[in-house]
C-alpha cells in the first residue's frame, strides 16, 4: 500500500507532463484538404467523372450562387460535370488558394476553357473564357457533404459575347433632345 | 517516510525531462493559441464591420480598414477599389438601396483571414450606376474573403452573384450588338 502511495504521484505527474500536447483538431486535416484539392483537379482537368465519387459523400449538397436549384447526389454532380465538359472541352481549373478551418475549406479559384460545345440549350460561341470563383467546403471524413460554389458569371456570359442592356421600353412620345 | 523523500526527486527529474522533451510541442500549443486569440479577433472585427454597415455607418470602412486596404471585385481583378473608392461605391450603394442589408449565413476565421458567406438584400429605392430606380426588391448571395494585419482589415475579395443581382434590377443578359 505504502509503494502505491509513493508511485501515483509519479503517476499522476507523468500525466500531466504528457496531456500538455496540442489536442489534434477535429475535422479536415491539411493534408486531406491538399489531397482533395488534387483530385478535384484531376476530375475537372481531365474531364474524370470517375473522380466524383471518390471526393464527394454520396449525400453531397452543391449550392450555386447563380442557380437557385441545388444539385443533390453523386449522379446529379456527374451530370452537372458533364454538361460542363461537353460545354468547354478544354476546361482547366487552378486554385489560387487554399484555406482549411476546422471541418471547412476555402478555395479560390479561376477555371479558363474554350466554347465549342452547347451549354444550357445556348449554342457553342467558339469563344475562350476566363473567370474567378471562391468556393467553400464542408467536409466529413475526408468527403465533402455540401459546397457552395459562387463565381464571376457576368464575366463569364460577357466573354461569351452577352451584354448587359436596359430592358426594352417603348419610345416616350414626341420627346426632343 | 524516506522511501517518499528518495522517490519524489526521481520523479520530478522525470517529469522535467520529459517536460523538456516536450518544449517543441508546447512552443506549438502556445503558437496554436495565438493564433485561435487572432483569428477570433478577426471576427469581431468582421461582425463589427456588417452591423455598422447594415446601420448604413459607411465611415466603418475607414475605421476598421488600413490605408493600403484593397477591395478585389471580381476576386481576381487587376483593378481593385482602394479605400475611398470602396467607400464612395459603399456611400453610393446605401443611397440606392436605404434599406441595404447584409445578412451572415457562414463566418470561417483562420490565420490572418476571415470568410464570410452572406446574402446581400435591399429595395432599389434610387439610381443605382446609372439604372433608375425599379422599387424592385433585390436579393443575391456573395463570399467575402477579408484579410487582416495588425487588426486592420487589408483586403477584401468578393464573388458572388452579381449578374442575378444586374438581372433583378432590369438589366438583360443579350448578344452584344453585331455578334451572330
Amino acid at each position: 500500500m505504502k509503494k502505491l502511495f509513493m508511485i501515483l504521484p509519479l503517476v499522476f505527474l507523468l500525466c500531466f507532463t504528457f496531456s500538455c500536447q496540442k489536442q489534434a483538431e477535429e475535422g479536415i486535416t491539411e493534408e486531406d484538404a491538399q489531397a482533395f484539392t488534387d483530385r478535384i483537379l484531376a476530375m475537372w482537368n481531365e474531364a474524370n467523372l470517375t473522380i466524383v465519387d471518390e471526393v464527394y459523400a454520396p449525400e453531397i449538397v452543391r449550392h450555386d450562387c447563380g442557380v437557385p436549384e441545388d444539385i443533390v447526389g453523386l449522379e446529379n454532380m456527374k451530370n452537372y460535370f458533364e454538361n460542363l465538359f461537353n460545354a468547354f472541352p478544354d476546361l482547366n481549373l487552378t486554385v489560387d488558394e487554399m484555406i482549411v478551418a476546422g471541418n471547412k475549406m476555402v478555395q479560390r479559384w479561376t477555371m479558363t476553357g474554350t466554347n465549342t460545345g452547347s451549354m444550357n440549350d445556348m449554342p457553342p460561341t467558339g469563344r475562350s473564357v476566363r473567370f474567378s470563383g471562391v468556393s467553400i467546403g464542408h467536409f466529413v471524413n475526408g468527403k465533402a457533404v455540401e459546397i457552395w460554389d459562387f463565381y464571376n458569371a457576368l464575366d463569364m456570359m460577357q466573354q461569351l459575347g452577352f451584354a448587359l442592356t436596359p430592358p426594352q421600353s417603348p419610345e416616350p412620345p414626341e420627346e426632343k433632345k | 517516510m524516506k522511501k517518499l523523500y528518495m522517490i519524489l526527486p526521481l520523479a520530478l527529474i522525470l517529469c522535467f525531462m520529459f517536460g523538456c522533451q516536450d518544449k517543441a510541442a508546447m512552443a506549438e500549443l502556445e503558437a496554436f493559441k495565438a493564433q485561435k486569440e487572432v483569428e477570433e479577433q478577426n471576427k469581431e472585427i468582421v461582425n463589427r464591420l456588417f452591423e455598422e454597415l447594415n446601420k448604413g455607418n459607411v465611415e466603418i470602412w475607414k475605421e476598421l480598414c488600413a490605408p493600403e486596404f484593397l477591395y478585389y471585385y471580381p476576386s481576381e481583378t487587376t483593378e481593385p477599389m482602394s479605400l475611398e473608392q470602396n467607400y464612395e461605391h459603399f456611400q453610393m450603394a446605401f443611397k440606392s438601396f436605404p434599406d441595404f442589408n447584409l445578412k451572415t449565413h457562414e463566418l470561417i476565421a483562420k490565420g490572418d483571414k476571415v470568410i464570410a458567406r452572406q446574402t446581400v438584400t435591399g429595395t432599389h429605392e434610387g439610381d443605382y450606376h446609372g439604372i433608375p430606380a425599379t422599387g424592385n426588391k433585390i436579393k443575391f448571395s456573395v463570399i467575402l474573403i477579408l484579410q487582416f494585419k495588425d487588426g486592420k482589415c487589408i483586403e477584401t475579395r468578393d464573388e458572388g452573384d452579381y449578374l442575378g443581382f444586374m438581372q433583378q434590377l432590369g438589366m438583360e443578359l443579350k448578344p452584344k450588338e453585331g455578334e451572330k
